[in-house]
């Protein structure tokens, strides 16, 4: 009796335990899959596939220098338009340059007093480097590198979109980011079909340290992309191009920041003539990115590319056309006299500011270019010779007393000087020819203001006004001192020429093409 | 007592009454179980991460906590901070369930602390991932006239491609971390994940970024579930732990006109969804 008693209350007391248990716990907690944690531990920092040294190639062979201009080939910096980068981030660029015997300038913009413009300035360039500019060129800077690269001149245009122009630090990215950068390389590039896009390269499983740091292993059979096994570009633009080349791809995994698809996209592409090359990145040609993977090679193959093309002089490179000292020869038309002396001091001077001397000589030497002054009726039997070979026809062996000159034909010699060119392996030579001595006078002063003002120039070829022309009292049919023939305005008379008919009376006759 | 001598009446109800009234004390000893909130609603940094951290050791060692939930707002912070309560959320979870509910934002650090608990609850069209690490590179080391030191990178910390590369370390823990909190049911690839985008509520759930849509409610309910509690109270761990006002201290750069700006306030690495500013007008 009593135990039931005992069990009773027990019962008792541990009914209203049970009852409130119940009523807030159902259970017992167990983690599922148990608490796991990463292994921060043996997370490490990937590194850099480094080459133990860059490919510099060695000082110039005799070979190369015999193909360059004995002056010096020249490679010439862009530092005129907003350019986002530093000189000194191309130490090893300049290196690897100047141990070829390469010079190398900065074009800053002629804004200086004494600042050569962009047009004198490649007249005697190899090749001209344009990097991240965020500055637009002018159509005439644009026409002038045009030129340069279809003369032999190499152009190689670098668009980095790190290197836009914009500072935004400490995530400061108010305002518009976009840059400047791409709008301006692609005025230099639009001519040659090649056009950075406003993007970056990025790959998220296959890169060196970060996924805007891209390796890269596509290339095309191109010198470029000699030696290359693997590069890497650190934020690169993707490049476009129909008729080019696209000489490095990105490959698999590679998307475009503005596609965010995978396509193939070119880094690096070369012009159809190969004179132009575009680089989507800067990064990969500084310290010490140039040390990673195949970088050096990359950067030696941009050497060659910089110094492989052969320049073509003409007269419009005038006064760079002369890699020696230049040698005036005096004849007994041209000798040193009062009003001689006087126009090649001005020439002397001109010459000098270019780091050319000019002399006076009799007998030419070796060693040195020649400027040889002559008559349309030659004294000197040596200009004879270099007319003939130059397929300049003299007044004298012509029927008609007319001059005739490759690249503007038969032409009225009264009042004009010929300024010819010619190159050989020993010097380059330019002749001066005029129809009397005070026109050969006035022809040579021409050679002090180093850009031939008044001269027409086709080539190797200028004719220059010097004297009085025949032109408004030519006796020749159609006026202005041209023959008929190729090129003139057959049926229309002066008369017509200067008072036009009104509308409604006889139309002009169409001039034949 | 005589065989023939019955127990009183009173003394029969004692013996009914007494053990009923002392289990009914007993019983009362009994706590109520708890879910407790752990709100963050501020960027992960010193003082907000040692806010949680408090209310996360408040939660382990108080026996009428059952189980938290932790209620996000946040874009993220320092990684540092952000390590330190995910680990400390991982302890918790060795003993009692944790669950998330996003109600606004859980991108980039407060994401990383998501993955750390057992389910996560989002709102359709809240704010999720922005998966990766954003830092400053010092600046190219120099040498001063005036400022000396003992070693080339005392002063920068780093050189800028070490910096560089140490993010990369920093985002595999953090990738690491969401593989092992969402495990199989991530349906997205690492390549997309990594991309650091933020993604709706909605597509995060179809993705496996989040476990269900819902509301707070929902959130505490699953909590309950996972504790094996009922007829539980909800409570502000904050409050029941008399712990004191949230300190806010500026994260974020403020300006001179007094606009609060979405930058940290100094260099270093950060586990953060910084928006894109407001254009300036011209």
């Amino acid at each position: 009796m009593k135990r039931r008693r005992l069990w009773l209350a027990l019962g008792l007391f541990l009914l209203p335990l049970v009852v409130r248990g119940l009523w807030y716990y159902r259970g017992i907690y167990r983690p599922g899959m148990g608490v796991d944690l990463p292994n921060y531990s043996e997370l490490t920092a990937p590194t850099p596939p480094l080459r133990e040294s860059l490919a510099v190639k060695p000082v110039a062979t005799e070979a190369e220098m015999g193909s360059a201009p004995r002056r010096g080939r020249v490679v010439l910096i862009d530092m005129a338009h907003g350019n986002d980068f530093e000189l000194s981030e191309l130490d090893r660029l300049t290196q690897a340059l100047s141990a070829r015997e390469v010079k190398v300038e900065v074009f800053e913009g002629d804004f200086k007093p004494d600042a050569q413009p962009l047009g004198e300035r490649l007249k005697y360039a190899t090749a001209f480097v344009v990097i991240a500019p965020n500055v637009s060129f002018s159509t005439s800077e644009v026409q002038q590198a045009t030129r340069f690269v279809a003369r032999g001149g190499r152009l190689l245009v670098i668009a980095d979109p790190t290197r836009n122009g914009i500072n935004a630090g400490r995530f400061d990215l108010a305002g518009d980011v976009r840059g400047m950068d791409v709008a301006s390389a692609n005025q230099l590039l639009s001519p040659f079909d090649i056009a950075f896009s406003d993007d970056y390269l990025y790959n998220l499983t296959k890169n060196e340290g970060n996924f805007r740091n891209v390796l890269l292993s596509t290339f095309a059979d191109d010198p470029l992309a000699e030696g290359l096994s693997t590069i890497a570009f650190y934020a690169a633009h993707s490049i476009y191009t129909n008729t080019g080349v696209s000489v490095i791809r990105g490959g698999e995994g590679t998307f475009s920041s503005i596609t965010d698809s995978a396509a193939g996209y070119a880094v690096a592409v070369r012009s159809q003539d190969g004179g132009v090359l575009a680089l989507g990145d800067l990064t990969f040609l500084t310290s010490p990115y140039n040390q990673v993977a195949d970088n050096g090679a990359l950067l030696g193959n941009l050497v060659d590319f910089l110094l492989g093309g052969e320049r073509a002089r003409d007269l419009s490179d005038y006064p760079f056309i002369f890699d020696q000292p230049v040698a005036v020869l005096t004849t007994e038309l041209f000798g040193l006299s009062a009003e001689t002396i006087q126009t090649l001091s001005a020439a002397q001077v001109a010459f000098r500011s270019l780091d050319l001397d000019l002399t006076v000589t009799e007998t030419p030497s070796s060693g040195t270019d020649l400027v040889m002054l002559d008559l349309f009726e030659p004294v000197d039997e040596t200009v004879t010779e270099e007319v003939e070979a130059l397929d300049i026809v003299l007044p004298r062996d012509s029927d008609e007393a007319t001059l005739t000159v490759p690249e503007f034909g038969e032409v009225n010699p009264a009042g004009l000087g010929l300024m010819a060119l010619s190159h050989s392996e020993e010097r380059t030579t330019l002749i001066l020819l005029a129809d009397s001595a005070e026109d050969l006078l006035a022809l040579a002063e021409k050679l002090g203001f180093g850009g031939l003002d008044g001269c027409m120039i086709r080539g190797r070829y200028a004719l220059c006004k010097v004297g009085e022309g025949e032109g408004f009292g030519s006796e020749l049919e159609g006026g202005f001192g041209f023959p008929l023939g190729e090129g003139s305005l057959s049926g229309i008379s002066l008369e017509d020429l200067i008072n036009p008919p009104t509308p409604g009376e006889t139309p002009m006759p169409e001039p034949t093409p | 007592m005589n065989e023939g001598q019955r127990p009183s009446p009173a003394l029969r109800l004692g013996w009914i009454v007494l053990p009923l009234i002392l289990g009914v004390l007993a019983a009362s000893l009994i706590p109520r179980p708890v879910v407790g909130l752990i709100y963050l609603n501020d960027a992960i940094h010193a003082f907000s991460a040692r806010d949680m951290i408090d209310q996360i050791r408040f939660a382990h060692r108080e026996p009428e906590v059952r189980a938290v939930v932790l209620v996000l707002d946040s874009p993220g912070g320092t990684v540092s901070d952000t390590e330190a309560v995910y680990l400390e959320l991982a302890r918790l979870r060795s003993a009692k369930p944790v669950v998330t509910m996003v109600q606004g934002m859980a991108a980039s650090g407060a994401y990383y602390l998501s993955v750390g608990t057992e389910l996560i609850i989002a709102g359709p069209s809240s704010q999720i991932g922005n998966v990766g690490v954003i830092s400053e590179l010092p600046p190219y080391p120099l040498v001063l006239e005036d400022l000396i030191s003992t070693g080339p990178y005392k002063i920068f910390g780093a050189p800028r491609d070490t910096q560089l590369r140490r993010m990369e370390t920093i985002k595999q823990g953090f990738y690491r971390a969401v593989l092992k909190g969402r495990g199989d049911k991530l349906e997205i690839e690492a390549e997309t994940l990594l991309r650091g985008e933020i993604w709706p509520g909605s597509e995060a759930r179809r993705l496996g970024l989040v476990d269900e849509l819902g509301s707070l409610s929902l959130a505490v309910e699953q909590a309950a579930r996972l504790a094996h509690v009922a007829n539980y109270q909800v409570e502000d761990l904050r409050e029941l732990a008399d712990l004191p006002p949230a300190i806010n201290a500026p994260f974020f750069v403020e300006t001179e006109q007094g606009v609060i700006t979405p930058y940290p306030r100094r260099p270093g690495y950060y586990l953060l969804y910084i928006p894109p500013p407001e254009r300036r007008s011209p």
